[in-house]
């Protein structure tokens, strides 16, 4: 276990310290048992079982002795609760709203009302309560409809229903099964799970949007030390919290009930994903509810309202007049990254979260008119009357003149919009004759964050290159609205903005769009992120090599058609040990799926083998697997000597190397032996000798610490860090891989220079390799004997004056051998 | 050998590490069920007309000897089942369609003639039917493909039925076989059991499941060996041997939700699988015999008929809930009753206390029906029998006869007892998508009376039931891991 407590244990705890406050605070409707609507009215009695019973008490204080009686909050609830502490520590009474006790501690509080004191029952909000103002809430087993004032009071207005939540996100927070509900959905016959999984779960608003100074909730306590989890003197008593509960509400983040490391079985880097992404990202896939996507109150409806855009609505497949009519296709949430503030769960985190996380989000656009002196937006009532004159529910006749375009004496929805300069005119004069100053249009794009509306878990598919492909979802483009008005591109509002990485543009049909460059500044994610350069580097490495490869490899061809190859007698020789075998074809093996299973990793989408997953478990496992096998190679040649084939350098190595060199440039196409004999006390040539130290003792490891920094990541992501993070590693680590396949190609054509085109693959497979048994030709022990400047002028003046080679001798002794 | 041993070296860590799909086994709920049935063309076998109905009989036994005496022992041809013990009784009784008294047609004692037309046998006219002998027993009833074979007074085809055509048709029983007699009981389509109805021979996916979507004859879940159909019905049996589960095809705890498999110990399959009855037919919900015999109503099969009564139909039925335990009560006739208070023909066993026990969904029967104001028992009357009511809208006639007739004093006093009758649900099973929401019982919109079923109130608020005894069901921790210390939290 990481933490030393268990997260059973602190529960425990806290449960027996909090036993007191739940058995007093918890006091839901007690109206279970019986049928609704069964009970006598009764001026004293309220809810009888959790609320004690307690006197109703007018403005003056008096007892209030009828039914008619009104009720003061102030008087009556402050006869127990500290009503000022109450009101002042309060973020729903504002200058805009005013929430006294009763809107949201009543089954039937609304704002703005009186109460009296017929059916009074006095409860913990729940979701209906809440659901005046932030909407659309659905309880109960009738199908789901959007009711009719959806679009109406855009603006909060005391007493009327404003539905943020829906308005702003398209969540609606019901129970039901979205196959159940009233609406037009696609697919509706297979979305067979509810609208939000934690209302279906029977949780309330409440149960994650609790009190200030409520204990129970976790990590509301925060300790002050290091060493505590939590302290216990900071919790109050029972009594005092329900004295003075402190009505500035908090709210829960995902794990303080949830521990995503628990689960997420088969997640690669899941901390890490962790810390990179919200919850919601995932967890809120798809949103099928009527979220506003442009909301033009340039222009208004015949009753008033602005010309509302929703997104995920197809348009054309909508018929009828209601919203429950539309048709409704569904969208996926637009991933941005966002300033993060952990809420209360999040204070035992070893790490600290990043500071920007991935959030879902949904973007609104807003164009209105806004007077240019003032600075403030014109009034909806002016509008209204510019456009309905003195008749409520019709155009005034300029109106229908100006934009009834297709003369059907009708302005229908797609002339109802500001596109033309005509129109523009038309409107500002009106305006400016009602009273407005110098109005202008703007247009206003805010973000709204997404925190409601989880899926069901059955029903979210695990969607890897949803992230991780080359087109990624927080790089898709985002339709900002359908139309505008003319020449008003919008901008984005200035507070608390999620980092946009974009342009606004407007494509030919007249759509404003967002369109986002794919790259997630400071995020490096497989599959997705690319340095061009580097990609095009390595493919042209590569490429070259293979090319230089054929090129060889035809020469070669032809000119054993000229020359025939020398063949002397040879015998059979046991060249290769098995443990030297065994070794080499883990380490081929592995490197040929790593390679493959890297490139699908980082070029998930257009190369699919293994599927991401697979491919990821699969490179971790056998890179694991070839690092083992390295350091055992490396223990083998150490205790063995072998290492000598590696490292041994003679004083003849340059001159060794240079003519080495030259047989593969030259004398290869004449038929002319190797320079150097392979022996199994030698078995590599210089320029082996060199390849394979530089292969394996700087490539490979340097591929290997990027690696393991890279999975690293999730473990000690310091280290990873302090090296620059993924988004250098990676691409240095790719760049590598590119190398070791173009080694692999050179490797694999080189070893058809042996005896026979396959003898070195057979000898590196069965052992036994043919070594000539003739002496080596004079004209190498001649080369060798010359000075190093002397034989790089002979080999210049060969390659250019294309001289034969000189006649092979016989009885050549072999002194210079080694 | 080298590469064995490197393919081995590879494999065993790519196993280990590689991602594990997170399926569970699952029985397979098409192990036990026969998705080919054989079907011989019965044609060539009969080549002569049939002038009576025992002359198939004896043409079916040619070939299969020991089908009549098979179905001879079952309680399809018997119509009552083997000495049961019914509660408040000390002597084992066989019980049966044969004796009981239900409140919708009330008892076939005395109205045989008309009953009859359901029995699986020809010529039971009254009490001295010969039930020894084979002659008599009908296998067209349940084997015809015709479509043709009606049945009438005693048993009886109908005249105009060719049976000769009925017998080449014959094959195994399928919906509409079982449907003739089981839809239409009580004296009309769907009137009696509420799940079964005509809606059901060519469902829909959302009517029945297992009908509709997965084209399950009755006999695919009512199993039959020799004619031995098992399954149980509570409306004429008080106990469930020889009965079905629908563990029969299904695994135990078939949910991927650990929540849900944690309600199984006290909440039937059918509770939740059974959102509502009679889906789309409606079926009746109340039966008041006593506003019966009004010569000048207006009559309308679903409200008012002058030999009956007054009814009440509904569909889409939210079924009422209760403790089970797959025994039932059950009234006898002679049984005293309370008056005033509601006769229960069949309740169920069990209540919150008993480990056997769990939540069903019932569908439930009111009327009020004749009884014996100075005895204080239910009467049967004759209804449709000859000098019955349904003849000469004469109940003291009727109840006088029907007393005769089943051995019972009649005090000449009568009045109208209420009386309830719960039937059990089991079939119009939903698709799983459709079935029961946490929000359908726990919550505001609840359809369960929790005070009524012996809670304190939502157990999901003030936890579930405590057993004394040790559960049938091993308790399932929702949370597991969190038991190390023992206990649940």
């Amino acid at each position: 276990m990481k933490n030393s407590y268990t997260p059973g244990s602190v529960i425990f705890f806290l449960s027996i310290i909090i036993f007191f406050i739940l058995g007093l605070a918890l006091a839901p409707d007690q109206a279970f048992a019986q049928k609704p609507g069964t009970e006598e009215p009764n001026v004293q009695e309220q809810n009888p079982v959790m609320h004690p019973k307690i006197s109703l008490l007018d403005k003056e204080g008096k007892v209030i002795k009828d039914e008619s009686g009104l009720i003061s909050t102030e008087r009556t609830c402050g006869q127990c609760h500290d009503f000022q502490y109450i009101n002042k520590h309060n973020n729903h009474i504002t200058p805009i709203v005013k929430a006294d006790c009763l809107v949201c501690h009543f089954k039937e509080g609304k704002i703005g009302e009186d109460y009296t004191a017929a059916h009074l029952r006095i409860r913990l909000p729940a979701d209906e309560n809440c659901a005046q103002c932030h909407g659309l809430v659905h309880t109960g087993t009738d199908p789901l409809y959007i009711p009719d004032d959806y679009e109406q009071y855009l603006e909060y207005k005391e007493g009327k229903k404003y539905y943020d939540i829906s308005r702003h996100t398209g969540v609606i927070l019901g129970a039901q099964n979205l196959s159940n509900s009233a609406l037009n959905l696609k697919n509706k016959k297979q979305l067979h799970f509810p609208w939000d999984v934690h209302s279906h779960r029977q949780m309330s608003c409440i149960s994650c949007h609790f009190i200030g100074n409520d204990p129970r909730f976790c990590g509301n306590i925060p300790p002050s030390l290091d060493h505590l989890i939590m302290d216990p003197r900071k919790i109050k008593s029972p009594g005092e919290i329900l004295k003075r509960p402190d009505h500035n509400l908090k709210f829960t983040s995902c794990t303080c009930c949830h521990n995503p490391l628990k689960v997420h079985k088969n997640l690669p880097y899941k901390k890490r994903h962790m810390e990179v992404l919200s919850c919601e990202s995932c967890h809120v896939a798809d949103i099928y509810g009527p979220a506003f996507r442009a909301v033009d109150r340039t222009v208004v409806k015949t009753d008033g309202t602005p010309r509302i855009e929703y997104r995920g609505v197809e348009e054309s497949q909508s018929h009828g007049s209601s919203i429950s009519t539309k048709y409704f296709v569904g969208f996926r949430p637009f991933l941005f990254p966002h300033p993060f503030q952990p809420g209360p769960g999040n204070t035992n985190e070893k790490n600290p979260p990043r500071q920007y996380k991935i959030s879902p989000f949904n973007l609104v656009t807003y164009w209105y008119w806004i007077s240019r002196t003032t600075g403030q937006p014109v009034p909806d009532s002016l509008l209204q009357k510019a456009y309905l004159g003195d008749s409520p529910g019709q155009y005034a006749e300029d109106i229908v003149k100006t934009f009834d375009t297709n003369h059907n004496r009708v302005v229908d929805s797609r002339e109802l919009v500001l596109d033309s300069q005509e129109k523009i005119r038309l409107i500002r004069e009106k305006l400016e004759k009602l009273g407005a100053a110098d109005p202008v249009i703007k247009g206003k794009i805010q973000a709204y964050k997404i925190h409601h509306g989880v899926m069901e878990l059955l029903h979210i598919k695990r969607d890897c290159s949803g992230c991780h492909a080359p087109a990624a979802k927080f790089g898709q483009e985002v339709i900002l609205a359908d139309s505008h008005p003319l020449g008003i591109l919008p901008e984005f509002s200035s507070d608390l903005f999620p980092l946009i990485n974009g342009n606004i543009t407007q494509d030919n049909r007249g759509q404003v769009l967002l369109k986002r460059t794919t790259s997630l500044t400071g995020h490096y994610v497989f599959g997705h992120s690319r340095i061009r350069w580097i990609d095009r580097l390595g493919y042209w490495i590569f490429i070259l090599v293979l090319l230089g490869i054929l090129i060889h490899g035809m020469m070669r061809c032809l000119s054993a058609l000229k020359h025939p190859p020398h063949r002397p007698p040879s015998k059979k020789v046991y060249m290769y040990r098995f443990y030297e075998r065994l070794w080499h074809w883990t380490m081929a093996g592995g490197i040929i799926l790593l390679a493959l299973t890297g490139l699908e990793i980082h070029h998930t989408g257009t190369f699919a083998f293994f599927g991401l997953e697979y491919a990821v478990a699969i490179h971790n496992t056998l890179a694991a697997i070839l690092v083992i096998n390295a350091f055992l190679a490396l223990f083998y040649h150490l205790t063995t000597g072998e290492i000598r084939q590696f490292f041994g350098f003679n004083r003849e190595f340059i001159k060794e190397t240079v003519v080495q060199v030259f047989y593969y440039l030259h004398g290869i196409f004449k038929g002319a032996p190797h320079p150097i004999r392979k022996t199994p006390e030698r078995k590599l040539n210089p320029l082996q000798q060199l390849t394979y130290i530089g292969l394996l003792n700087i490539l490979l490891p340097f591929q290997v610490v990027t690696g393991i920094l890279m999975w690293g990541v999730e473990k000690w992501p310091l280290w990873s860090e302090k090296l620059g993070g993924l988004t250098y590693l990676a691409p240095i680590h790719y760049l590598g891989s590119w190398l070791f396949l173009a080694f692999l190609a050179v490797h694999i054509y080189l070893t058809t220079t042996g005896h026979t085109v396959f003898s070195n693959i057979r000898a590196m497979i069965t052992g036994y390799d043919e070594v000539a048994e003739d002496e080596p030709p004079e004209e190498h022990r001649k080369m060798m004997e010359m000075k190093f400047l002397d034989l790089v002028g002979t080999i210049i003046s060969k390659i250019v004056k294309k001289e034969k080679p000189l006649p092979v001798e016989q009885g050549a002794t072999e002194e210079n051998h080694e | 050998m080298g590469a064995g041993l490197m393919a081995v070296l590879v494999a065993i860590p790519l196993w280990l590490f590689l991602p594990r799909s997170t399926a569970r086994v699952t029985k397979d709920p098409w192990a036990s069920i026969t998705k080919e049935r054989m079907h011989m063309d019965h044609s060539p076998f009969f080549p002569r007309a049939f002038h009576q109905p025992q002359e198939v009989t004896a043409a079916c036994l040619e070939c299969h000897p020991r089908a009549a005496k098979d179905l001879m022992k079952t309680a399809h041809w018997k119509w009552e089942g083997e000495p049961v013990y019914v509660y408040g009784h000390s002597e084992p009784m066989p019980i049966g369609k044969k004796n009981l008294l239900n409140n919708f047609c009330i008892g076939i004692r005395g109205n045989w003639a008309n009953c009859t037309a359901c029995h699986t046998g020809y010529g039971w006219g009254d009490d001295s039917f010969d039930f020894t002998n084979p002659e008599n027993v009908d296998c067209l009833i349940c084997h015809d493909w015709s479509g043709t074979y009606v049945k009438g007074d005693k048993g009886l085809p109908k005249a105009g039925v060719d049976l000769l055509l009925v017998a080449r048709s014959v094959g195994f029983p399928k919906r509409d076989n079982c449907g003739i007699c089981h839809i239409y009981g009580g004296g009309g389509m769907g009137v009696k059991h509420g799940d079964l109805d005509n809606t059901l021979v060519n469902p829909t996916e959302d009517i029945d499941v297992h009908m509709g979507k997965h084209r399950l004859l009755c006999i695919d879940c009512h199993k039959t060996q020799r004619h031995n159909i098992k399954g149980k019905a509570y409306s004429v049996s008080v106990n469930h041997e020889n009965g079905i589960y629908c563990t029969d095809c299904h695994e135990e705890s078939p949910h991927k939700d650990r929540r849900i498999n944690s309600h199984l110990s006290a909440v039937a399959c059918q509770t939740c699988h059974i959102p509502t009855y009679a889906k789309k037919a409606p079926t009746k919900m109340d039966w008041d015999w006593s506003k019966a015999g009004d010569l000048s109503r207006e009559e309308d099969p679903h409200h008012y008929l002058k030999i009956k009564g007054e009814f009440v139909y509904d569909k889409n039925v939210v079924p009422e809930y209760a403790w089970f335990n797959l025994k039932s009560y059950r009234y006898i006739l002679g049984d005293p009753l309370k008056p005033g208070e509601v006769t229960y023909l069949n309740r169920p066993m069990g209540d919150i206390t008993d480990k056997n026990a769990r939540i069903w969904p019932f569908r439930i029967h009111r009327a009020r029906q004749p009884y014996d104001k100075a005895y204080n028992y239910l009467l049967p009357p004759v209804t449709a029998g000859e000098g019955g009511f349904w003849s000469e809208f004469d109940w003291d006639k009727a109840l006088r006869l029907g007393a005769e007739i089943s051995h019972i004093r009649y005090s000449g006093q009568y009045g109208f007892a209420e009386t309830h009758m719960q039937w059990p649900l089991s079939h119009m099973v939903s698709p799983s998508h459709q079935a029961l929401q946490c929000f359908h019982c726990h919550g505001e919109n609840s359809r369960m009376n929790w005070k009524a079923l012996g809670y304190e109130g939502d157990p999901e608020k003030f936890g579930a039931r405590v057993l004394d005894t040790v559960p049938a069901a091993p308790p399932i921790q929702v949370f597991p891991g969190k038991n190390k210390k023992g206990g649940r939290l």
